[in-house]
């Protein structure tokens, strides 16, 4: 499985997606407000949880989830710039 | 107390879904008591209901469906519920208590307080006007209802009133642990009951009066006086209780108790079956009877144009 | 109108016990807020200095394991607002109660014990549900004919309030005893931490770099009363209330719109209540809770009805914490308490105001108050806001 599929994986679990699967996300599609899921600020911090205890990635400041949470290539991005 | 008209009326409970004043097969022989759930997704958005546990969908499918049904704008959303976001507050608790350290996922939180379910309604209608929860344990609907006068009487039109109550398993554990009897146990329910209030305009039926007593000696001698205000000839009113009295004084008289089992705000849909009887117009008045308390009683009159 | 007459006031948080004492605080500019350890980690609240023993015996009650704290704060503020009036058949009392957490600092115990594999013991439930806390307060006061407990959030007291005004003025009842209490609970502020909304330092309502909110817990109450009940019970008029509104900001489930529109609306139908203008408001008892969204939502919705004639306006959570359905009632009490002394609070612990505005109060300061505006916001978008005008 790949980063992204695993990300999607993880994102519809933490966050109640039932009737998403991850074939329904695409890997660059805007995961917050009305253009994009529809997440909202709730969903933001569950992935912050998400990150925790998923993938050990602890996002210290809530401003940048802004850009890291646009979408799942961005979140995988940043799974692999704080791994490194 | 300001005569307020009940525009409509829809519950959800063992019985299933019941929209309107029409009697519906009621079902009798039942294993438990648990709500069926009706088909949320045609009426609250996916992207809210994943959050949601059982008794705030069940709130927001009756409210919101009782709003899609009219075009007025709420000047006020006024609910009760006894015991309030039970799986949620359960939720959360088992979270902290596992975790001492680390971040926890605060969805079960924010969707744990008693005004969740107010709260949510008024969010999926944009409604700006007064909103509030009432929670005295077996009398919240009944201070509901009473907070709906009050609000009528300082000139509110048009309000939405409901009540909601969860069953969830640790209810059952807690109970044996504290040596309730099973009999008590099995009659748990769980239900949601909303309404349509209108101060001006008619529908026919109408809430003529309501009474919470804190204490009550005798409940016989309660409802006769309370007949007596209102004006009520003994013989030509229903009774409907929450719970199987235990005397029979020659009313006529119900019980829900067996149709949708017992839980704190079940005088809410002994008002929806008693706007059934209402229409039939073959009583003068319909009393509802909340006997859930150990010490006190509520009671409402229903009475048609 | 019939007038509602405010007769009596308690409170009790982390700066003490009795409505004088936290105004004596509260104008020397004290904060009762402090750090604590918790499972092992620091963190500032409003504790208040006693313990359930101790309270027990302040309120005159047997101690039990199972009587929550939310509980005997409550019993404890609602004697001193009660006083000396006695209970009258022909002024029958009714008694409203604001609360959110109720008995949740012994259902927690349980659920604590259950994970470390400790035997069960269901009775730490018995005061989980919120009214059952209400009947605590009330049997241990006398015969009240009609209770009821409010649960919305973070304005409960401040809406039983309303609830209490306008059941006198409608000549239902003559007396009213209104207010909250809650208890500081691993279950709040596990909440608000997962809300990362908790401020790790001192918390900094209405400071630009404000970083979120300190709980606290305590309880505040007021005795109303109907013209005619004073004069049977010849308590002295403290203030009148003379304006409330409760409306929803329906923005989100926790966050507030960022123009405050629920807060707009709640005070711009309170000053219609009280059938005064903007300008007639001397001071402003805030919300505040330090919160970037709360605080920045509050002053826009603030600018909204005042223009740019704000008044005098502060926030005392920084000296009790937030007091979550309590604080609608203390900050109440507080806000008689400034139209009786003649004295607005200022702000705690600001040291860049997040307004150029002067009317963020940075100390306290003597002036002639007439009408104070107390606000309350709570989740769920539920908004309340209440003014206390001067007894003459």
């Amino acid at each position: 499985m790949s980063l992204q599929e695993e990300i999607k994986k993880h994102l519809i679990d933490q966050l109640n997606l039932e009737d998403l699967t991850p074939e329904d996300i695409a890997d660059d599609q805007p995961l917050f407000g009305d253009a994009g899921i529809g997440l909202d600020s709730i969903d933001a911090l569950e992935i912050i949880v998400m990150l925790d205890n998923n993938f050990g990635v602890v996002l210290q400041n809530p401003e940048q989830g802004r850009e890291v949470f646009k979408s799942v290539n961005t979140l995988a991005d940043y799974i692999v710039k704080s791994r490194s | 107390m300001k005569k307020l008209y009940i525009n409509q009326a829809i519950s959800i409970s063992a019985q299933g879904f019941w929209e309107g004043f029409d009697l519906p097969d009621l079902k009798e022989d039942f294993q438990g008591f648990k709500a069926v759930d009706p088909e949320y997704k045609t009426v609250i958005p996916v992207m809210s209901l994943r959050r949601m546990s059982k008794i705030t969908k069940m709130a927001l499918m009756c409210g919101l469906t009782i709003s899609k049904n009219t075009e007025v704008v709420w000047d006020g959303i006024i609910l009760g519920t006894g015991l309030g976001n039970l799986a949620d507050t359960e939720k959360f608790l088992t979270l902290i208590s596992a975790n001492d350290d680390g971040l926890n996922s605060p969805t079960a939180f924010t969707q744990s307080s008693h005004n969740t379910l107010s709260g949510q309604i008024a969010l999926q209608l944009k409604n700006h006007g007064y909103n509030m929860t009432h929670v005295q344990r077996t009398f919240s609907f009944e201070n509901a209802l009473l907070d709906a006068s009050l609000q009528a009487c300082c000139g509110m039109k048009n309000i939405l009133l409901g009540a909601a109550d969860e069953h969830i398993p640790i209810l059952n554990t807690l109970a044996r642990e504290m040596k309730f009897e099973e009999k008590v146990i099995s009659n748990f329910g769980e239900g949601a009951s909303f309404f349509q209030l209108s101060a001006d305009v008619s529908s026919g039926i109408y809430v003529q009066d309501a009474l919470v007593k804190m204490k009550s000696e005798n409940h016989l001698q309660e409802i006769d006086s309370f007949l007596l205000k209102n004006q009520v000839e003994k013989k030509s009113y229903l009774l409907i209780a929450t719970s199987d009295l235990k005397s029979d004084s020659g009313m006529h008289q119900l019980s829900v108790e067996s149709l949708v089992g017992n839980y704190m705000t079940n005088s809410g849909i002994a008002m929806h079956l008693a706007c059934s009887y209402v229409k039939k117009k073959e009583y003068s008045h319909v009393l509802i009877l909340n006997a859930n308390s150990a010490t006190g009683m509520g009671l409402i009159l229903l009475g048609h144009d | 109108m019939t007038k509602v007459n405010v007769t009596g006031l308690g409170v009790v948080s982390a700066l003490g016990i009795s409505a004088k004492h936290h105004f004596n605080q509260l104008r020397s500019g004290v904060s009762g807020i402090g750090q604590f350890q918790r499972d092992g980690h620091l963190l500032y609240a409003g504790k208040v200095h006693f313990t359930n023993q101790q309270l027990s015996k302040l309120c005159e009650v047997d101690y039990s394991d199972y009587t929550s704290r939310t509980a005997l704060l409550g019993l404890l503020a609602a004697k001193e607002a009660f006083g000396r009036i006695s209970f009258d058949s022909r002024f029958p009392a009714a008694f409203l109660n604001g609360t959110t957490v109720g008995g949740m600092d012994l259902s927690e115990q349980y659920f604590e014990g259950k994970s470390k594999g400790n035997p069960a013991d269901a009775a730490l439930f018995t005061m989980h549900d919120l009214g059952a806390n209400t009947d605590f307060i009330a049997k241990n006061l006398g015969e009240f004919q009609y209770i009821n407990t409010i649960s919305t959030a973070c304005s409960s007291s401040a809406n039983a309030i309303m609830l209490g005004a306008q059941l006198i003025q409608s000549g239902e009842y003559h007396r009213v005893l209104v207010g909250g209490t809650d208890a500081l609970c691993k279950f709040t502020l596990e909440g608000f931490k997962s809300l990362m909304i908790y401020d790790s330092e001192l918390c900094q309502p209405f400071d630009a770099n404000r970083r979120g909110l300190n709980l606290g817990e305590g309880a505040g109450y007021l005795l109303l009363e109907s013209e005619d009940s004073i004069k049977e019970s010849g308590n002295q008029c403290l203030a009148k209330v003379t304006g409330w509104a409760n409306r929803n900001d329906a923005f989100h489930n926790t966050g507030t719109s960022p123009e405050g529109i629920g807060a707009q609306k709640a005070m711009q139908a309170a000053l219609e209540i009280a059938n005064l203008k903007p300008s007639e408001i001397d001071y402003i008892n805030a919300h505040g809770t330090g919160t970037q969204n709360n605080d920045s939502s509050e002053l826009a919705a603030m600018e909204a009805v005042f223009g740019s004639e704000l008044p005098d306006f502060s926030s005392t959570k920084g000296a009790t914490g937030h007091t979550l359905a309590a604080s609608g009632a203390i900050e109440a009490v507080f806000s008689v308490e400034s139209l009786l002394q003649g004295c607005a609070y200022g702000n705690f612990n600001v040291s860049e105001p997040a307004t150029a505005s002067k009317a963020l109060l940075r100390k306290a300061v003597s002036k002639d108050i007439r009408h104070v505006m107390s606000n309350s916001f709570g989740f769920g978008g539920n908004s309340t806001s209440l003014i206390f005008s001067k007894s003459s």
